[in-house]
């Protein structure tokens, strides 16, 4: 092993919100050249330290060492200024400027005139480009790349602020199978030059393999730092929830009954042709594909989303072309789109209130709103997803993701749907929570509902499943009849078109 | 007590403070300003704001916003005034007023339904629009003497209480049952809060929107007749700047501008203090162009403290 420099350290950080303490006197030293991975449940703390790292939370107590120089806090500026530089998901860039702009923002080279070297922005940006083996070109306008190609521009920027320390949060979160490991050849690109990368994941097989070290996070506190040819997977899920958790595949199973919805020849405007299906009763049927593939538009126009231009859909035997949402719910066909913050939930409503807002006929008396009944109502729901909240007031805003999500599924349950048609259930939650899920997700089925699962988690779409059909650009290139039988990697094979 | 206060407004403690603080320092150097007389007398003056900003809320809530309601508050009470004066029917130009406040109303809630534009510039240029047409039906010339039902509403008062009070109050707890119990009120929050969740719920969110603009257009109505009745007259631009303020006073009381949260006792709450504000004022013998410096001020470190986020 290399002598190991350190680039940042943070030292016993305690940082409390009403009501919580996020972080309990947490330290983690960061080395240079090293590629050193957050993990936790969710509300372990992960995001509350990245923040304080990147200047955008100040903690009670504890500080941070780098470059030599000790901080009680960090503001973003001064973050940036010591050479910390944080990807988020959402990250700060303009989108309507082009990449070489946006990298250069705010340190624009200047003419001799005074005016912006827009030739040398222009032509650094492009050798930055090759340099690393992007696919981006200067000259692009950033609001019109896809997700995975803005976070190359973020890095981009980082790179030219000669950031050392690097904060990657879910980098691979919006990515798909070979943008996944060109992420992790750049990420390992950048760790060879000595740069130093705090890597926040959900993906614990991820980890695995792009990390030297891990720092397991669980209630605010640090249960520990690993080497990773030290812990396996299973380890490393027993320390971020603290026990052992059972395998999930020996959830029991009723059998499925007669069908309930067919798709019949669909096709839909971007890109779904002549598509055909069925659903059964109690069943589960996953729906797997890459970005493109046409699965999301089949979802949403089953859900009254989008109108179909050629085929047929039959409920229960009779044709089914809903015109909007209302139209879908009331015929038992519920949608849960997989943004919950921009489609699923209303954030500063009471979450009780988000439980019934799709049904909210089942807690009025004569057209109004009885607030002891929907109490009452929503009580059952709340206590069989063991969703977690300060109180039944609480602002859906301040719950957890993991709980959130339970939300979104407790309104699938109150509005009695016979039919879901769900988008990535359990996209950023925790291991425990993304099994309570799945529990909820068969207990629904076996309880005679329907469920169109799309899901871009391969092994998630294999565990749960009753029959898979595999979408590919467009088109309906594969049944599986017994998910058990097939490995993540042939499913993989399988939307990629082999 | 303290409890129930809780409950009602929100843990907003700051504003009710400065509100008592106010009161007390007027109160010491104007002894007047502590009777009961005067505190008639601000509810008096606030009434016709309240009624506005009663309907400003529940737009404010569901994410909407009207800018045109002090134009069409002139409209209509104009309109009212022209039918007494031709045919002297009461219930002909009440009926006559709100039919053009409504008409309006849910007029403005369908442009906006179509999301082509912000409510913001749909609104203004409605603004710009009903105060041409009222300055244009009148010429320019107001109708005095309004008689009949206008001089009761006016001028009488029940157990002392000017009747414009009890219109304004009854509004009120009317918009709040609203908001509380019905389906259409608690739509109002999810729209504000997330247009598109709501969408997926399965809510007409086009037709809320309608609604919800039609029942501004209501307390828009009331006000004209209020506010009619209280000065004997209608005249064509009476209404501009209550749009305005009726805005200001929700945002002060703590409802915020984009939607999801608020309630009509938080409005309250900012009606009377710019009640109370320009009352003291005016028991100091502040001059009106200093006492829009103050009460701009005020406005601005009311939102500040609020912090309305």
């Amino acid at each position: 092993m290399p002598e190991w420099e350190v680039l940042l350290s943070v030292n016993e950080i305690s940082k409390s919100f009403p009501g919580i303490l996020a972080l309990d006197s947490v330290s983690l030293m960061l080395y240079a050249g090293e590629v050193h991975a957050l993990i936790g449940a969710n509300g372990a703390g992960k995001s509350t330290l990245v923040k304080i790292i990147a200047g955008a939370l100040q903690p009670d107590r504890g500080s941070i060492t780098i470059g030599g120089k000790t901080f009680r806090a960090l503001t973003p500026l001064l973050a940036r200024k010591v050479g910390i530089a944080a990807v988020y998901q959402e990250q700060q860039l303009v989108p309507d400027l082009t990449v070489a702009e946006n990298v250069f923002l705010g340190k624009e080279p200047k003419t001799a005139f005074g005016r912006v070297d827009y030739r040398r922005m222009l032509a650094e940006t492009g050798e930055l480009i090759q340099t690393y083996g992007l696919s981006i070109q200067p000259s692009d306008t950033v609001g019109e790349l896809p997700l995975a190609q803005r976070q190359e521009v973020a890095i981009l920027k980082a790179l030219k602020e000669q950031a050392k320390v690097l904060l990657l949060d879910e980098p691979t979160a919006a990515l798909t199978g070979p943008q996944v490991t060109f992420m992790f050849r750049l990420i390992e690109q950048l760790r060879k030059q000595g740069i130093g990368i705090l890597y926040i994941s959900h993906h614990i097989d991820e980890i695995l393999s792009v990390a030297q070290r891990i720092t397991v996070l669980r209630n605010g506190k640090n249960v520990g730092t690993f080497l990773t040819q030290d812990v396996t997977k299973e380890m490393l899920v027993e320390k971020m929830v603290g026990r052992r958790i059972a395998k999930e595949s020996s959830f029991p199973r009723e059998p499925s009954g007669g069908v309930v919805l067919e798709v019949q020849h669909l096709a839909v405007d971007g890109g779904v042709e002549n598509v055909s299906f069925l659903l059964r009763e109690r069943e589960i049927l996953g729906l797997s594909g890459a970005a493109g593939s046409g699965c999301r538009e089949i979802l949403r126009s089953i859900a009254g989303l989008l109108s179909p231009r050629k085929g047929q859909i039959k409920l229960f035997g009779k044709p089914f072309r809903p015109r909007g949402t209302a139209d879908a719910i009331q015929r038992g066909v519920f949608f849960m789109p997989e943004d919950m913050r921009k489609e699923g939930l209303v954030l500063p409503l009471p979450f009780p209130r988000n439980i019934t807002l799709a049904k909210l006929q089942k807690v009025t008396s004569r057209g109004v709103i009885v607030p002891a009944k929907e109490i009452q109502a929503v009580q059952p729901y709340i206590a069989s997803l063991r969703i977690v909240a300060p109180s039944l007031w609480a602002e859906t805003r301040v719950l957890s993701g993991g709980n959130q999500r339970k939300v979104l599924l407790a309104k699938a349950l109150f509005t009695d749907a016979r039919i879901w048609l769900l988008e990535d259930p359990t996209q950023g939650v925790d291991v425990e929570t993304r099994q309570e899920i799945h529990r909820l997700l068969i207990e629904a089925r076996n309880g005679g509902r329907s469920i169109l699962l799309f899901s871009s988690d391969l092994e998630e779409l294999l565990t749960i499943s009753d029959r898979i059909v595999v979408m590919h650009k467009g088109t309906l290139v594969k049944e599986v009849d017994n998910p058990a039988m097939v490995t993540a990697q042939e499913l993989l094979s399988m939307t990629l078109g082999g | 007590m303290g409890k129930v206060f809780l409950a009602i407004f929100g843990g907003r403690n700051v504003l009710v403070l400065v509100l008592l603080v106010l009161a007390l320092i007027t109160g010491i150097v104007n002894p007047r300003f502590l009777t009961l007389q005067n505190a008639l007398n601000i509810m008096l003056q606030v009434s016709v704001l309240g009624i506005v900003s009663t309907g400003a809320t529940i737009l404010l809530i569901s994410g909407g916003l009207d800018l045109s309601a002090g134009s069409l508050l002139s409209l209509s009470a104009y309109i009212a005034g022209l039918v007494i004066l031709r045919f002297q029917s009461l219930p002909l130009a009440i009926l006559l007023a709100f039919c053009t406040s409504v008409g309006f109303g849910a007029f403005n809630g369908l442009l906006a339904a179509t999301e082509r534009a912000h409510p913001f510039i749909i609104t203004l240029g409605m603004m710009t629009f009903l105060q041409g047409i009222a300055i244009a039906i009148s010429r320019g010339s107001p109708i005095n003497g309004m008689g009949g039902l206008y001089e009761i509403i006016g001028i009488r008062d029940f157990l002392r209480i000017p009747l414009p009070v009890f219109v304004f109050l009854t509004v009120l707890v009317i918009a709040d049952i609203f908001l509380r119990y019905f389906p259409l009120g608690r739509y109002a929050y999810a729209i504000g809060g997330n247009q598109e969740a709501s969408r997926l719920s399965g809510i007409r969110v086009g037709r809320v929107k309608v609604i919800l603009y039609a029942l501004n257009g209501v307390c828009v109505g009331i006000a004209a007749i209020v506010l009619s009745a209280i000065l004997d007259s209608a005249l064509p631009t009476m209404g501009s700047g209550y749009e305005l303020r009726a805005v200001a006073a929700t945002v002060i009381g703590g409802t915020p501008l984009f939607g999801g949260r608020g309630s009509v006792w938080r409005t309250l709450l900012g009606v009377l203090l710019l009640g109370l504000v320009s009352n003291s004022l005016n028991l100091m013998g502040v001059s009106a162009n200093l006492q829009n410096v103050v009460l701009g001020a005020i406005m601005v470190m009311a939102v500040m403290f609020q912090g309305s986020k």
